[in-house]
C-alpha cells in the first residue's frame, strides 16, 4: 500500500473524528440548557348580581296592658316580615343576620331588644321554611335563582311606654 | 514518512484533546439537578358578579396560585411568565382579562409571608440561596460520586381580574411558566 494513500485514509478518517467531536459540545449543551415548561389553571364562576326582592316589612300592633311580651313565628306568622333573594340558578349562597335588633321609640328614648329569628325555604311556601342561623351558609338558590326568606323574633315589651317603635334589620348576602 | 508521522502525531494530539475536553463538559452538565415543577395550588377567583369589574386576588388569598420548583440548591434560575392571559367560558367566545401579580420565596420553605416581589414577566433568583450580599460560593463542580444539594423555591401567583359583563358561567384559563437554568 501506498504511504501517500495510508497518510490521506489517516487524514479523512482524523477529519472525520474531529467533525464528530465538535459536533457532540452542542448535543450536550441541549442537555445542559434545562428547560422546563408547565402550566397552571385558573379559573372563577361568574353569577348574576344577588338583589333582594319584594321585601315585606314586620308589623305589629300590639294593644298596651295587653301582652307583656311579643313573639312571631317565621315559619308560620302572617305578621313576619319576608323577601325575595334574586341570583344565578342553582348558585349556593350565604346569609348573615344580627340576633337582635333594636327598636327605638319614635316619640321617647324607650329602647325594645328584639331577638329576630329567620326561616327560609327555596319555593313560596313560608310552612315548609325552616329555621337559620345567624350565619348561615350552604344555601341554595332554587333552579330559578330565587329563595325566599321570612323574618320573625320575639321581645319583652312588659316596661315598654305605648307608641310607635322602629328599627332596621340588616342581612349580608354572599356566593357562598 | 517523517511528515506524515509528524502530522498523525499532531492530529492524535488534538484529536485526544477534543476528547478530554468535551468529557470534562459532559460531566458538569449531565451532573446539574434536573428541574422540576409542582403545582401546589391552581389560581381560583371563586364567586364573581357579571360587571363587578375588578377583582382584586391578593397574595395570602385561598385562590391563591402557588407553585413549588426545584432544582441545584444556589444555581440561578430564570422563572418566565405571561403579563396577563384571557379566561374563556365554554363557548370559548366570552373572556375575562387576568392581570397577573406574583412573588417568590427562594428560602427553602413554603411562607407566603416572606416572599420578594417577582417582576413579571420574567425574575432571575438562586434556588435556595441568598439574593443579596457578596455572592455566593460557586456550586460544587458535579464529579463521580457526588451528588449535587437540591433546593426549592415557591412561586406565588395572584392579581386582577376584570369581570366586564359576561355572561354568567364558568371561565377557565391557563398559565404557561418556563423555569431555565442561568
Amino acid at each position: 500500500m501506498n504511504l501517500n494513500n495510508i497518510y490521506n485514509k489517516s487524514i479523512n478518517i482524523c477529519i472525520l473524528t474531529v467533525v464528530t467531536i465538535i459536533c457532540i459540545p452542542s448535543v450536550i449543551f441541549a442537555q445542559n440548557d434545562q428547560t422546563i415548561v408547565s402550566t397552571i389553571n385558573i379559573q372563577v364562576n361568574v353569577q348574576n348580581q344577588m338583589n333582594i326582592k319584594r321585601a315585606k316589612n314586620i308589623q305589629l300592633v300590639v294593644h298596651a296592658d295587653s301582652t307583656s311580651k311579643i313573639d312571631i313565628d317565621p315559619k308560620q306568622d302572617e305578621g313576619a316580615g319576608s323577601f325575595e333573594v334574586v341570583g344565578s340558578g342553582s348558585a349556593a349562597i350565604r346569609i348573615s343576620f344580627p340576633a337582635i335588633m333594636d327598636l327605638k321609640q319614635v316619640n321617647g328614648d324607650f329602647t325594645i331588644q328584639f331577638h329576630t329569628t329567620v326561616s327560609s325555604y327555596t319555593a313560596r311556601n313560608q310552612n315548609n321554611s325552616e329555621l337559620l342561623n345567624k350565619n348561615a351558609d350552604s344555601l341554595k338558590l332554587n333552579d330559578q335563582g330565587q329563595r325566599f326568606f321570612w323574618v320573625g323574633g320575639s321581645a319583652n315589651i312588659k316596661n315598654a311606654p305605648g307608641g310607635q317603635y322602629v328599627g332596621t334589620m340588616s342581612f349580608n348576602l354572599e356566593y357562598d | 514518512m517523517n511528515d506524515f508521522f509528524k502530522k498523525g502525531v499532531v492530529l492524535c494530539f488534538a484529536f485526544i484533546s477534543l476528547i478530554n475536553a468535551v468529557y470534562g463538559q459532559s460531566i458538569q452538565f449531565n451532573g446539574q439537578v434536573p428541574l422540576s415543577f409542582t403545582v401546589v395550588n391552581d389560581i381560583n377567583f371563586g364567586q364573581v358578579v357579571t360587571n363587578e369589574g375588578l377583582v382584586r386576588l391578593n397574595k395570602g388569598d385561598n385562590g391563591m396560585g402557588v407553585l413549588k420548583i426545584t432544582g441545584q440548591k444556589n444555581m440561578d434560575i430564570t422563572i418566565n411568565i405571561p403579563s396577563s392571559v384571557k379566561l374563556y367560558d365554554a363557548s370559548n367566545t366570552n373572556y375575562m382579562n387576568y392581570t397577573i401579580r406574583a412573588a417568590y420565596n427562594n428560602k427553602g420553605q413554603n411562607d407566603y409571608t416572606q416572599t420578594q416581589p417577582f417582576n413579571v414577566p420574567s425574575q432571575t433568583f438562586r434556588v435556595g440561596g441568598r439574593n443579596q450580599g457578596p455572592p455566593a460560593p460557586p456550586p460544587t463542580p458535579a464529579h463521580h460520586g457526588y451528588i449535587p444539594p437540591t433546593g426549592s423555591a415557591w412561586l406565588y401567583l395572584f392579581g386582577n381580574l376584570n369581570v366586564t359583563n359576561v355572561p354568567v358561567g364558568q371561565y377557565h384559563g391557563t398559565i404557561t411558566i418556563t423555569v431555565i437554568y442561568n
